[in-house]
């Protein structure tokens, strides 16, 4: 009877995991949306090219490994700090740790920014100790006049070694801009210095979380 | 009976579980392919009617090819000329002609493409997912370009906004965006069909021509007459969809077999481990049949097993087909044409309930030999046996 009971358990354990993630899929239908003016939730960066970036940012780097910081713990700090709702890059982040034998040598992080024409998508290295180590876009849309001072090589080098306390502003830390490509060349600095607050966040958070951690890295 | 039968079951627990195991992966196989048949003719049914177009009239070549890449917003190679929309507005049958001008853009240095279409607002009777979510109706100027969801969200545009085409070198304004609708609608740039015929340089060029009728029944005639445009063919929804489950019919016919393959060995799973119970336990429904157990108890002793081994598995690969479905499904979109948005697996119960009733029958159908074989055994067996 114990058996038959036992028996009776395991069918009916069995018939619940069949039916309680049951599916109607060909009924599935969009949800309505509301009719609002807000911009389109931004989809996560994708990095496009992590080999030539790494190589690029980290010349001496052998892999990457990518960690995972969900960050809603310190999201209203966050947000206090960031002056904006975190998006969809931010939390949770991604952090590609990049690695030279086994050690690591820095992060890199990938957001996308609204500049003046469109979406601009920026990698940016950075150092075990919270510094910019190097900028790179890898997709814009901006006007020749434009694009060449945000793609040129004296400008993303005016990041390097800044931190997260810098101001990132064009003609204080930064250096001035032709007034064409100002609007987008600071909402470049805004990201890379968003991305380095997030990083300090998720760094604290990381490290609370795992102890040992900071001494491996 | 019903414990002897558990009892019976649990004494190999490894050959059973193996035989249940054959079971289920015959049973989600087939859950999986008639689901996703089903699935499969709903959503591009579905597609197609939201096209909203009963006849597409493209350049000359392969006609479906065209007409999955006009509805896939991909460019053709070849174009119509814009005398063709003229001829075609003057046929009787036709309700609405909307010109399509479409190109894509790929953007090397960003390893993305960048999809335009260029469309007069005759289209919009043909799109009822045309939505404006935010931003002015149509275009008002010729630099206005209304952006899908995906490309809006992907750009960071709001109306208002400035846009650039780096490749074709020209600055827009963003006019709209545009509500999900869930087609490839969602990734396009859409400008005036003007503006798209200067931006690629096809003055009086066409990618396509969507058509809707005055009266669907028309559509043979109508596209007789429209056949008869130089330069152009004319591919109805209705054989594009006839074309396209033709295609699908087949590949799942082939699946089919294998699954029925499948089904076939499991069977024999079951045949085999209920001959091996009767050669184990010839002693025991030997001493059954001494102490006045008739044949058709044995007999059903035997089926009841089966029952409960396949019944088992019948569950388990329902719940195999709803856990792998998925993956499955993400594999078969690979290979079939004109995969419809949205999800394929269509599992319900009225594709479960005919799966579980074939592989019950399979189950029964195997129990019978060996279920016989256990109910002629003679009664004075016992004696032999000890």
């Amino acid at each position: 009877m114990r058996l038959g009971f036992r028996l009776l358990v395991l069918v009916l354990a069995l018939a619940a995991f069949a039916a309680i993630p049951w599916r109607k899929a060909s009924h599935r239908e969009l949800p309505p949306r509301a009719h609002t003016w807000a911009a389109e939730v931004s989809p996560v960066c994708p990095w496009r090219e992590p080999k030539p970036d790494l190589l690029a940012l980290f010349p001496t780097a052998t892999n990457y490994v990518t960690e995972t910081c969900v960050l809603s713990s310190v999201t209203s700090e966050l947000r206090k700090r960031l002056g904006r709702q975190m998006n969809s890059d931010e939390n949770p982040l991604r952090i590609y740790r990049v690695r030279k034998e086994g050690q690591c040598v820095g992060s890199i992080l990938v957001t996308r920014v609204k500049a003046e024409h469109g979406g601009v998508e920026i990698v940016t290295g950075i150092e075990p100790g919270g510094a910019v180590h190097g900028v790179l876009i890898q997709s814009q849309r901006e006007p020749e006049p434009i694009a060449e001072v945000i793609a040129s090589a004296a400008f993303r080098a005016a990041f390097v070694g800044k931190g997260a306390a810098a101001p990132f502003r064009l003609g204080d830390d930064l250096p001035e801009v032709p007034a064409v490509a100002r609007p987008s060349a600071q909402s470049i600095a805004d990201g890379v210095h968003s991305q380095l607050i997030v990083l300090s966040f998720a760094e604290v958070l990381l490290a609370n979380a795992d102890p040992g951690l900071q001494h491996a890295r | 009976m019903l414990v002897l039968m558990a009892r019976n079951l649990w004494r190999h627990p490894l050959r059973n579980g193996l035989t249940l195991a054959g079971i289920a992966v015959a049973m989600g196989v087939m859950v999986c392919i008639v689901s996703f048949g089903d699935g499969y003719r709903q959503a591009l049914r579905g597609e197609l009617d939201r096209a909203g177009v009963q006849m597409m009239l493209v350049p000359l070549g392969c006609p479906y090819d065209a007409a999955v890449r006009v509805l896939k917003n991909q460019t053709l190679e070849n174009s119509l000329p814009a005398s063709a929309l003229v001829a075609v507005r003057r046929d009787p049958a036709v309700a609405v002609a909307a010109p399509l001008l479409m190109a894509a853009l790929p953007r090397q240095n960003d390893r993305r493409t960048d999809l335009w279409v260029g469309l007069d607002d005759t289209a919009l009777q043909l799109k009822p997912w045309w939505q404006v979510r935010a931003g002015q109706a149509w275009f008002n100027h010729a630099h206005d370009v209304i952006l899908g969801s995906d490309a809006a969200a992907l750009e960071m545009r709001v109306p208002g906004d400035k846009l650039y085409s780096p490749e074709i070198k020209q600055e827009f304004r963003v006019a709209s965006v545009l509500n999900r609708s869930g087609t490839s609608d969602d990734s396009v740039f859409f400008v005036s069909l003007a503006t798209a015929q200067q931006m690629f340089a096809q003055s009086n060029r066409l990618t396509a021509i969507a058509v809707r009728l005055k009266d669907p029944t028309l559509q043979r005639e109508a596209a007789t007459r429209l056949q008869r445009i130089p330069g152009a063919q004319v591919v109805t929804m209705t054989e594009m969809m006839g074309t396209f489950l033709n295609l699908l019919g087949a590949v799942r016919t082939l699946v089919l077999a294998v699954a029925s393959i499948a089904m076939m060995v499991s069977a024999l799973t079951v045949l085999n481990t209920l001959l091996a119970a009767v050669l184990e336990r010839a002693n025991e429904f030997a001493m059954m049949r001494a102490i006045g157990a008739s044949r058709a108890q044995v007999f059903g002793l035997l089926l009841g097993e089966s029952m409960a081994l396949t019944c088992c598995g019948g569950v388990a690969g329902a719940g195999l087909a709803l856990v792998a479905g998925s993956p499955i499904e993400a594999l078969a979109k690979d290979w079939v044409p004109l995969t419809p948005g949205g999800s394929l697996l269509s599992i319900s119960p009225s594709t479960v309930l005919p799966c579980f009733l074939l592989i019950l029958g399979v189950g029964a159908l195997a129990a019978v030999y060996p279920a016989w074989r256990a109910a002629r055994l003679p009664p004075a067996l016992v004696t032999k046996l000890g």
